[in-house]
């Protein structure tokens, strides 16, 4: 049986160590490769008005 | 040649007259009840196919016998079956909530938990049923609650115990709405099942939703290598969908290719069906811990479900963490329904969503560990 207590734990640490991995390139890509925030058009900032 | 040899009839044991009622109970479930008749009507036609007497659709040449050497002996079916999964799957959901792919992790521990206890009521200690650690293994994929997976693993295994395997853990897909949401209430509080999370996540552009399941297969696939083709192939689906310019074969993926290869492969199944090999009390007990896997399972989600809820500093609904058991989409409406009953502004479904995709990548993930552990302990 005890075969059988180290071939859980074993299981499930793989399934972790993958997914824990996957949660960081996904992070990753969304970090890296996300939609960027659209630019302000010129004059929309506050200084910019203020100083018009 | 006696008349026994000429009439089916003459020929007909009453093991094998179970069989016939076993599979017009699963084409009655199937169009009567509307039970996953996709897979139970081809599974059901296949049993009577494979049990009538003298119609040797089984025997060395029959085109059951075929299709078996084809499509399962080789493990095609199933992964031809993964492409066309992975085309309609929309990962959208769990790429916008990373963190929801650790709740799919921690549901798999229905197929560890599973093995463990299949093992120590056979070869393990009880010796009361025949299942050796191969068996039990391949009895616990049953908790991955994916049926190409179950067929994949328990047929690469080598058990002889994969027919009703295979039937069990498409049978129970179906019966997700019923085993989840009894234990989702008892490990959860009123409070608990309440609270609302954000409707809105963070955007997921094109080029992360292309790249995502090329990245998939190399992390899973260096880890867990024996993952590789179910993984693969389940990616390659996905890339079909999202590249954006393969729409025609995405399209054949998700229909045609789908669709032809289930009625293969439930014909298949059924065919492995046969009355001396199935009717024994293993078969019995191992449709016993299929519901366990589920039951298992689910439990393991929802509580990892509430470490999150206290570590997030309740902003993690537990709930969610019953959708981590691939039963994709079952289980995420599950988790939806239940959050309704609790709550009736609480719309967990997209949370949900993303937990049962992640449900999906750790059980091809989680068979790829037994592949790489079972010959290293058995």
């Amino acid at each position: 049986m005890l075969s059988a207590v180290w071939f859980v734990l074993g299981g499930m640490a793989i399934v972790f160590a993958t997914l824990s991995l996957l949660v960081v390139v996904m992070l990753g890509l969304n970090r890296w490769l996300g939609p960027k925030p659209q630019a302000k058009t010129r004059g929309e900032s506050p200084k910019e008005r203020g100083q018009e | 040649m006696n008349e026994g040899q000429l009439l089916g009839v003459l020929a007909l044991t009453w093991q094998a007259a179970v069989m016939l009622a076993i599979g017009g109970l699963l084409v009655y479930l199937g169009i009567a009840r509307q039970v996953e008749p996709v897979l139970l009507v081809p599974i059901g036609v296949g049993i009577i196919l494979a049990n009538m007497p003298l119609g040797e659709v089984t025997h060395a040449h029959g085109f059951l016998s075929v299709l078996r050497k084809a499509g399962i002996d080789t493990e095609l079916f199933p992964l031809l079956i993964f492409i066309g999964v992975g085309a309609m799957i929309d990962f959208g959901s769990l790429l916008e909530r990373p963190y929801t792919i650790l709740l799919g992790a921690a549901a798999q521990f229905g197929i560890f938990g599973t093995f463990f206890l299949a093992y120590l009521l056979g070869d393990g200690a009880l010796r009361l049923f025949d299942f050796s650690f191969k068996d039990a293994a391949s009895i616990g994929i049953i908790g991955s609650a994916d049926g190409p997976t179950s067929i994949y693993v328990s047929t690469a295994l080598g058990s002889k115990y994969a027919p009703a395997i295979v039937v069990a853990a498409y049978s129970y897909m179906a019966l997700v709405p019923i085993i989840q949401p009894p234990i989702m209430r008892a490990l959860t509080t009123r409070e608990e099942r309440r609270l609302v999370m954000p409707g809105r996540a963070g955007k997921v552009s094109r080029r992360t939703r292309i790249l995502f399941p090329v990245v998939t297969i190399l992390v899973v696939g260096l880890i867990a290598p024996k993952a590789t083709p179910l993984i693969g192939t389940l990616m390659f689906g996905n890339l079909l969908r999202e590249s954006g310019v393969l729409e025609r074969l995405s399209q054949a993926a998700q229909n045609e290719l789908a669709n032809i290869v289930t009625i293969l492969l439930g014909l298949t199944v059924g065919g492995m069906m046969v009355a001396a090999e199935f009717l024994q009390p293993e078969t019995l007990m191992i449709f016993v811990m299929g519901i366990v896997a589920f039951a298992v399972g689910t439990a393991a989600g929802v509580i990892f479900g509430k470490i999150m809820y206290l570590v997030s500093g309740k902003r993690v609904n537990p709930l969610i963490g019953a959708a981590g058991i691939s039963a994709f989409p079952m289980s995420a409406r599950v988790v939806q329904k239940v959050g309704l009953e609790a709550n009736p502004y609480n719309h967990l479904l997209m949370h949900a969503a993303g937990a049962n995709t992640a449900g999906q990548i750790a059980s091809v993930v989680a068979g790829g560990a037994v592949l790489v552990l079972v010959p290293l302990f058995a």
